[in-house]
């Protein structure tokens, strides 16, 4: 015993037994450092499972049996290997069998070709494996190899027929010019009929079909008539000898006759072909056709793509100088259909490909763009197959438009993203001037287009209703180019449209870890922060971007929108001054916003300021828009003034910007200022006057001026559907009564909209006319099954149970007391 | 030699060809092409002509919506010249192949054949 180590805590001990030497090792292991000690000496042992030589054998050989019999050939060839065949001389027949065995089920021809000569080598007097080794040969060409294995065969006894045609066939095709039947006697295994047989191959190998179609008494044919497919070969080949002499149509008659046998796959696939040929040679281009169609491997003829292009490049060319486009498409279709379009054939490639773009072209010029779409998809996919022949981006490009115009959104997203993918993904020259260009959209920045097409996608699977098609879309693009901070951002607002916030949010703070000074990153979680009510977080990072970047729009819109929140707050809780100094604070991120002005007018009037009032709101009826007079005189009209209202609404008519719209929206200010008994109902033109009810002619109060303001809407915008849908949404849940008739013109003018049937159907029950509103929603889910939109099914299905509920007829008499409820909480 | 073959959109549809000009006018041409137009097509005389010039010029005035016209119109594709051969007369190749012989008459031995129970050994010790 040894120790050579210095006494450690063990941490591991690993006994390892050595079967082969004399010791038994204890591995201690300690703190990284192996430590061996040699504890005690034995004699060689020898493992309990070896077996003597002779049992051993003995295993060996069953195991190879039990593989053998389940035709597991390669493991009885692995056991077999390690017997000793002298000690076991049963064992080379068993093994030369499995190796012949395993020959015949590989594919491998290499494989088998190894197998199959290892067999024979093993038993040469096996007269099948050279049989089978001689087939092997030949199959590959190697016709000297495959002699010499048929003829050992042949030596060796081999008696099945096929040997016979086997060997002469291989002696013809080494050397043609020999005659098969002066090899009968001298080739053993060899027959008379296996001559037969072979005389018009030879002919036809030595160039000589004349000899085919000798008709002699003693001709080969009446020797082959009564051979098995006798018939069949005889047609086979003295229709391939008419051919070769150059009669077409006498070698398409005796291809194409029936005969009474079949011939094998291979043989049948020749006569096809040359059949069609014969055909399309003898003018009959249909039957040609026919007869190709068959081919069951039409690639394994490669002279067919040339036999099919040589048969319609005639009807081609004529239908190209006639430009009847659908006849050469006609024509080029038929072909493909055959061979499949190939580069191969750029005659007819081009002729097809010129086809479809001028149909394409023609179709879309008509607005037809359902039937230029089929011509894009052929184009697209053969320059998809052969882009040499020209882009493939005009191409894409027209058919997304197609596909747009035809409202096959998913389609045309698909379709956007093929053009994107086509884009190199970087610039390759310097900016072009995009002014004059030869080709605009050619010199158009690729990052630019890109952008275009990265919008247009996510709009059409918006459009298609897909979102997550959308955003799929992204994240490809986003792993394809991760820091493409742009796209990421692009990303960023897909999740949050699609109501995925937090991914959104963390996207954006993904391009935020990337660049800090992002500016469209942190203005987008500024106002996802705002929208949030999350005011001090959303206004760091507004200011955040505007101290990179002072004219960061969307930052400037983001805190401008922040500070008017706060300013109306600090309104409504009467802190007048420091609302108006809160607006000239986002007043000067927006100078333009007329509603700022407005505001900063209103809380001047508040402070009794009414010269400074007056000076914001001149500043905001100077932009001269519709969208300037409103807020001004929704300030007025808040203030009570209805001489200043009135002042203002008529400088707006002056003005010539008072729209049938912009009366809606007067009208609704004012209904929200008239007192519940201002409820004067003046009759509208093309209206039924209200029983008891006498028209006044002056609108002195708010009530009366809101009736006369829908009256001017009634004149100037009654019979158009998105001016009364306005009516409806601005002023129903206030003045239902008056309402309803502009309710009822939208459905009619919207007769086949449920939403426009479910607005009538909501005012009727306002006016408590509940068994019209249920008839109107009956129409409107009518419609909407129609639609097959089961999402609006069920908003009806809500809508008509809200009818019955009593506290909805409770609202409707209270209404014009609440005259100033938000629209979303009726609607 | 490539040729493009020019295709278009329904005028109407198409701003340029409402205002006259080329895809590749610059912004001034546009701009001139659309008064050019309306000298010819005044609103009070003819408001419908008027209307389409507009709307077409609108659609061109900015950088912005003249990448969207420009992106939303049909493209020319540049046609390939066809193949002097598609002119030619059609010659078929009727010679009989030495390869498609022996294809057909190999396909008469065995060498295509996949069982040959018959020439298999069962071992028997």
């Amino acid at each position: 015993m040894t120790r050579n180590h210095k006494p450690q805590p063990v941490h591991c001990l690993l006994w390892v037994w050595q079967p082969f030497c004399d010791k038994i090792v204890v591995h201690l292991f300690n703190s990284g450092s192996e430590i061996k000690i040699a504890v005690s000496k034995r004699k060689p042992i020898r493992p309990a499972n070896k077996p003597a030589p002779a049992a051993k054998g003995g295993v060996l050989k069953q195991n190879g049996l039990r593989a053998f019999q389940r035709n597991d050939f390669t493991t009885a060839i692995k056991e077999w290997s390690n017997i000793d065949v002298k000690a076991e001389p049963s064992i080379g027949p068993a093994l030369a069998e499995a190796h012949f065995r395993r020959g015949l089920a590989t594919v491998d021809p290499a494989q088998r070709a190894a197998d199959l000569t290892h067999a024979a080598e093993l038993a040469p007097n096996e007269s099948r494996f050279w049989y089978h080794l001689g087939l092997v040969h030949h199959r590959a060409g190697r016709l000297d190899e495959a002699r010499a294995a048929y003829a050992r065969a042949a030596a060796a006894g081999f008696t099945r027929r096929p040997l016979g045609f086997a060997r002469g066939l291989a002696e013809v095709e080494r050397d043609p010019k020999r005659d098969p039947r002066a090899e009968v006697g001298r080739l053993a295994a060899m027959r008379a009929e296996d001559a037969s047989s072979l005389v018009p191959i030879a002919a036809l190998l030595r160039g000589e079909p004349e000899a085919v179609l000798d008709t002699s008494a003693d001709s080969w044919i009446e020797r082959l008539r009564g051979l098995a497919r006798g018939d069949a070969l005889t047609v086979l080949w003295r229709g391939l000898a008419y051919l070769a002499v150059g009669d077409a149509v006498q070698a398409a008659a005796t291809l194409g006759m029936r005969t009474n046998s079949t011939l094998p796959a291979d043989a049948e696939a020749v006569r096809l072909f040359y059949c069609g040929l014969a055909l399309a040679a003898a003018g009959d281009r249909p039957a040609a056709l026919a007869e190709w169609s068959k081919l069951p491997e039409r690639n394994t003829f490669p002279r067919l793509q040339d036999a099919v292009a040589g048969t319609y490049m005639q009807q081609v060319s004529a239908a190209l100088d006639a430009g009847h486009w659908a006849d050469v498409l006609k024509a080029t279709d038929a072909a493909f259909k055959l061979t499949g379009p190939s580069v191969e054939q750029p005659e007819l490639l081009t002729a097809a490909l010129v086809a479809h773009n001028r149909l394409a072209s023609e179709a879309a010029a008509r607005g037809a763009w359902a039937e230029a779409i089929p011509h894009w998809q052929h184009l697209a996919d053969l320059l998809e197959l052969a882009p040499a022949f020209g882009p493939r981006g005009p191409i894409l490009h027209n058919l997304a438009i197609a596909y747009e115009a035809t409202e096959q959104w998913g389609s045309a997203a698909e379709t956007w993203t093929s053009l994107m993918n086509t884009l190199p993904r970087r610039q390759s020259k310097a900016k072009g001037n995009t002014n004059a260009p030869a080709d605009r959209l050619a010199a158009l920045p690729v990052a630019e287009k890109r952008a275009w097409l990265r919008r247009r996608v996510l709009t059409c699977y918006q459009k298609a209703d897909q979102p997550d098609a959308a955003i799929t879309h992204y994240r490809a693009a986003v792993k394809a180019d991760p820091d493409d901070l742009d796209l990421r951002l692009e990303l960023a607002e897909a999740l949050i449209a699609n109501d995925q916030e937090i991914a959104g949010r963390n996207e954006l703070r993904r391009i935020l870890e990337r660049d800090p000074r992002h500016q469209g990153a942190s203005a987008k979680l500024a106002e996802l922060h705002l929208t949030r009510g999350e005011l001090g977080e959303a206004e760091r990072l507004y200011r955040g971007a505007l101290a990179t970047d002072p004219d960061n729009a969307a930052a400037r819109r983001g805190l401008a929108e922040l500070l008017r929140g706060r300013g109306h707050a600090q309104f409504n809780q009467g802190y007048h001054a420091a609302a108006r100094d809160t607006y000239a604070a986002a007043l000067k991120l927006a100078p333009d916003d007329v509603d700022l002005l407005a505001s900063i007018g209103f809380a001047e009037l508040v402070l009794n300021n009414e010269a400074g009032a007056r000076a914001h709101f001149e500043a905001a009826l100077a932009q001269g828009t519709s969208a300037a007079y409103l807020p001004v005189m929704d300030r007025w009209a808040s203030y009570r003034n209805l001489d200043e209202f009135r002042a203002v609404l008529g400088r707006a008519e002056a003005a010539g910007v008072a729209s049938p719209h912009f009366y809606v929206d007067a009208a609704g200010m004012c209904f929200r200022m008239a007192q519940p008994g201002d409820l004067d109902l003046l009759p509208l033109p093309g209206l039924p006057l209200k029983r008891g009810v006498t028209p006044f002619k002056s609108a002195d109060t708010w009530g009366e001026l809101g009736t006369l303001l829908l009256q001017k809407v009634q004149t100037t915008g009654g019979d158009r559907a998105d001016v009364c849908q306005h009516v409806v949404a601005e002023l129903g849940p206030i003045r239902p009564a008056l309402v309803l008739p502009f309710a009822e013109k939208a459905a009619a003018l919207l007769s086949d909209d449920p939403v426009a049937l479910m607005m009538l159907a909501l005012l009727q029950g306002l006016n408590d006319q509940s068994r019209q509103a249920k008839e109107t929603l009956r129409k409107a889910a009518q419609l909407a099954r129609k639609r097959g939109d089961a999402e609006m099914i069920a908003e009806i299905e809500t809508l008509r149970r809200g009818l019955d509920d009593p506290l909805f007829g409770m609202m409707s008499r209270m209404l014009p007391f609440i005259g100033d409820l938000p629209d979303e909480d009726l609607f | 030699m490539a040729t493009a073959h020019t295709s278009l959109a329904p005028v109407a549809d198409d701003p340029y060809a409402v205002l006259g000009v080329a895809p590749t006018a610059t912004d001034a041409e546009v701009k001139q092409a659309y008064f050019a137009q309306v000298r010819a097509h005044p609103p009070e005389s003819d408001p419908q002509a008027f209307k389409l010039i507009r709307a077409a010029y609108e659609r061109l005035r900015s950088p912005e919506k003249r990448l969207e016209a420009d992106m939303l119109r049909v493209q020319a594709w540049p046609e390939p010249a066809l193949p002097a051969g598609l002119k030619a007369e059609p010659v078929l190749d009727l010679h009989v192949a030495a390869e498609d012989v022996i294809r057909a008459a190999r396909a008469l031995t065995e060498m295509s054949r996949r069982d040959f129970r018959e020439d298999c050994r069962e071992i028997k010790w």
